[in-house]
């Protein structure tokens, strides 16, 4: 009897160092198997060292640098910020967190200022955010401080983020005359109540040397089967009907198992809005000729049901939508059973032509030949991203610096490029990195997983899509991206904010409106209430007080349109 | 007992005091000093002033609990999926339970017990995935129907079937573990009593129904009084897993209500509020069972 036990217990202990090993070298042959880990590896000890071996001469006290002119390092003294920021996604595989990311270490190297990153578990982000805050358990920065409820004016009277406007104007020359250069830009990082909201992702679409701020052409939009149409003999549609004639032919003749496939489970798309502003209206509130309306609630939208119920019934749209995630999504239009997908960037098209799919960015639908759409995806030349600073930081004076710097020339450089001899080996006359080999190969197709490796995708910085993205520099994609941004974008509406008490009386009516318009919208597309109900489902919502909500958006479009007056 | 007594009292049994000692801390600590929390239902709760410095706000957030347009809805849904899940759910171990005593094949009995309750150690995520899986268009179920000449449907799309599907797949997870305390209940039963019963004629059924069942009628009991004071309250993790827009007529309860607007739109002393409601209404309800069967069949939890 005793044999077996003793023979149980070896066997248990075996596996369990055998997991042990096996657990360490397989983080071991994931940093040896692509090149920036392994790089990280060495740069790590050495962006450590400087602190102590440099004491700089150019120190911290003179303040107020002239833009341009970027004293370095910023501190003697090595600093520590916590920093919270959602990081996840496929840069995940490479890195475990982003102070392995080469912007900060050389960023760490360059101004003694150390990172440490608190990042949420991907899919939580919400809650974990708004138990952060409500613990009282701050880290010293917070990226996408617009996540606080009732905005960042609350945040600030709260005490929970500091102002940062006098900072600023002490502190970041650089970031200032970001902001100054442009008035469009200026309403919108500056809250109604003259508030700076933070350190937000400035975009600059512009091609050459120029960092001045502009907005990025819409990134994503509705994709077609490009080669089935070709084999089709058709055009890309860009009305309804040709729109029906494809999906029509792609069912019947292409034998496609699901003709059109949502992006969401909801049943229509609220980023794009294709097909719902075929209708004269938007996918949710929208601005028409000075006029805040909600597009649910729209005649406009009863026509947009009717069409999708339609075609539901002869199943050329996903039977199962409701009940999709992006994961069987994905695997569907990658296995080929999908003719048209309503919203995507196009990386889709690359991504698709891997597996010998080709897909083509159509324009949104229109209603007819003469109608036209007004509103699409569209881009803020700040989006948000804000990285703010909360009561809890030391020196705020060292972190304001700290961000100053993301806006400088240089700044500006290793954000979008990555580190030069590093990501690339020098800028061409276009302005574009030269990208060294393991990020170019293959046409760029794994561009996308480096992405936020060797330079930042999403924060706060100057952001530059246009010249730092190769999906931009292909003739053919970036051409889909122009026909969208062709399209009129009239009833969009600007980044308004609410204040404290408006955002509350917002999520009170709006979250129970949103679910109702949720449950209708599909029982009104599967066919479980006729459309004759459309009527009583928009009395329905009046009475749960939309116009209280539409009447705080015109106070906050108001408010919004008036904002520079209180910065002055 | 007056003061003298008490401390002989402790002095005696200071041992079996020392071992209380931890029980009791917890339960201060992890559960009573906590319940202060619940004040925020009668505050305007901000982070920033803490639980202490919030507004008071009174009762306005029972207010617009009562009079918000899913009240009902929510409170049906709660009610229904708990009385199905009790109506079907409860019985099942105890037939199990019964069933099982009755096989006499050690190892045929072992390993049924086994396989019934190894769903049990199955994480509720991946139970809710195998669910899906099984029951989307193309799965398994679907398959099935449509060998069977029927056609294919997205059961969890359907309104009509997240109840079915809820409380089918709670009992499939714990019907076994739900057996473990009646089978121990079932031992206890004095052997003596199925002899006579033996001698008397009485046939197998007659044994179960005039000995077994009327052995562990108290364990059934208080375990009914357990479940009643739980009516109110159906957890919200496998109900966020499986809902759906389509099937939120069905599937919306206030538990899951709770969860969307308390963590993820941040109203904290609302769903405080209805949290706070909920406990009130399950304290109601586990002091009447326990009153009415302590009349009624003499064994009461207290």
């Amino acid at each position: 009897m005793k044999k077996p036990i003793k023979t149980i217990c070896f066997l248990l202990v075996f596996i369990l160092t055998v997991g042990l090993f096996s657990g360490c070298s397989g983080t071991s042959s994931d940093k040896t198997s692509n090149e920036p880990a392994t790089t990280d590896e060495q740069e790590q000890k050495p962006a450590e060292e400087p602190s102590t071996e440099q004491p700089s001469e150019e120190s911290k006290e003179d303040e107020s640098s002239e833009s341009g002119t970027f004293a370095l390092p910023i501190v003697d003294e090595p600093v520590t910020f916590t920093y919270w920021v959602p990081f996840g996604g496929t840069a995940k595989e490479i890195i475990p967190d982003l102070s392995q990311n080469e912007v900060y270490l050389e960023l760490a190297k360059l101004t003694n200022v150390k990172i440490e990153f608190i990042h949420p578990p991907e899919g939580q982000e919400t809650e974990h955010f708004n138990l952060m805050i409500s613990s009282g358990d701050l880290p010293d920065i917070i990226e996408q401080g617009e996540r606080y409820k009732g905005g960042i004016d609350k945040a600030i009277a709260d005490g929970i983020f500091i102002r940062l406007n006098e900072l600023v104007d002490k502190y970041a020359p650089n970031f200032k005359k970001v902001i100054e250069s442009n008035e469009e830009l200026k309403k919108q990082v500056y809250s109604d109540s003259g508030n700076l909201l933070g350190f937000g992702m400035i975009t600059s679409d512009v091609p050459g040397t120029s960092l001045e701020p502009t907005e990025e052409n819409p990134w994503c939009g509705p994709f077609i089967r490009k080669d089935w149409l070709d084999e089709l003999g058709m055009e890309i549609p860009t009305t309804i009907d040709e729109w029906y004639t494809a999906l029509k032919a792609f069912k019947e003749q292409k034998n496609a198992e699901i003709p059109m496939i949502w992006n969401n489970s909801i049943g229509m798309e609220p980023s794009t809005g294709a097909f719902v502003s075929a209708f004269d209206i938007g996918p949710n509130f929208f601005i028409k000729n000075g006029e805040i309306k909600y597009g649910a609630i729209e005649p406009g939208f009863k026509e947009y049901l009717q069409l999708v119920n339609k075609w539901y019934q002869e199943g050329l749209i996903d039977k199962d939508f409701p009940t999709r995630d992006s994961k069987s999504i994905d695997a569907l239009v990658m296995s080929g059973k999908v003719g048209a997908k309503l919203q995507d960037g196009t990386a889709l098209v690359l991504k698709a032509r891997a597996v010998g799919i080709e897909f083509a960015g159509a324009p949104y639908p229109k209603k007819d030949e003469n109608s036209e759409i007004h509103w699409r995806y569209k881009n803020n030349i700040c989006r948000a991203n804000y990285g703010v600073i909360t009561t809890k930081c030391k020196n705020p004076e060292v972190a304001v610096k700290w961000f100053d710097y993301h806006y400088t020339e240089e700044g500006f450089r290793l954000f979008n490029f990555g580190v030069e001899g590093k990501s690339h080996t020098g800028i061409d006359k276009l302005g574009r990195p030269q990208y060294v080999e393991y990020i170019s190969k293959n046409n760029y197709q794994d561009f996308d997983r480096y992405n936020s490796v060797f330079r930042l995708h999403n924060g706060p910085y100057l952001k530059s899509d246009l010249r730092s993205n190769p999906r931009r520099w292909m003739e053919d994609l970036e051409n889909y991206r122009n026909v969208w941004d062709k399209q009129p974008a009239d009833y969009v509406l600007p980044p308004i904010t609410l204040t404290a008490e408006e955002g509350a009386e917002y999520a009170k009516i709006m979250s129970d409106i949103e679910s109702y318009r949720n449950e209708m919208m599909l029982k009104f597309i599967m066919g479980q209430e006729p459309l004759d109900k459309f009527d009583e489902y928009v009395n329905n919502i009046k009475s749960m007080n939309i116009d209280r909500v539409i009447e705080i958006y015109k106070t906050a479009l108001d408010r919004y349109n008036k904002r520079l007056e209180k910065v002055q | 007992m007056t003061r003298a007594q008490i401390k002989t009292d402790i002095i005696r049994n200071k041992y079996i005091y020392i071992m209380a000692l931890p029980v009791v801390a917890y339960y201060i600590i992890f559960h009573y000093a906590p319940m202060y929390g619940a004040i925020i239902a009668f505050k305007e709760f901000n982070p920033a002033l803490g639980i202490m410095g919030s507004p008071w706000v009174g009762f306005k957030h029972f207010k617009s609990f009562f009079e918000g347009v899913y009240f009902w809805r929510l409170v049906r849904n709660t009610l229904l999926i708990s009385v199905y899940s009790l109506i079907w759910g409860f019985p099942a171990p105890i037939i199990l339970a019964l069933l099982l005593n009755e096989v006499k094949n050690k190892y045929f009995k072992r390993t049924v017990q086994t396989v019934s309750y190894l769903p049990h150690f199955i994480s509720l995520v991946v139970v809710c995935g195998i669910i899906k899986d099984f029951t989307s268009t193309d799965g398994v179920i679907n398959d099935i129907i449509e060998f069977l000449g029927g056609e294919r449907t997205n059961f969890l799309m359907i309104p009509e079937w997240f109840r079915p599907i809820y409380v089918g797949s709670g009992i499939w997870q714990e019907v076994g573990w739900g057996s473990i305390i009646y089978l121990a209940a079932i031992t206890n039963i004095d052997p003596q009593l199925y002899e006579a019963a033996t001698i008397d004629g009485a046939s197998r059924w007659k044994q179960t129904w005039h000995i077994t069942l009327p052995g562990i009628v108290p364990t059934i009991v208080i375990l009914l009084i357990l479940r009643l004071g739980g009516l109110m309250s159906v957890g919200f993790e496998k109900i966020i897993l499986l809902y759906n827009s389509a099937t939120m007529e069905t599937a919306d309860v206030i538990s899951s209500y709770v969860y969307r607007r308390g963590l993820l739109d941040f109203d904290y002393s609302f769903s405080a509020a209805v949290g706070l409601f909920n406990s009130v209404i399950n304290l109601i309800l586990i002091t009447s069972a326990n009153r009415l069967s302590r009349k009624v069949s003499e064994t009461s939890l207290w």
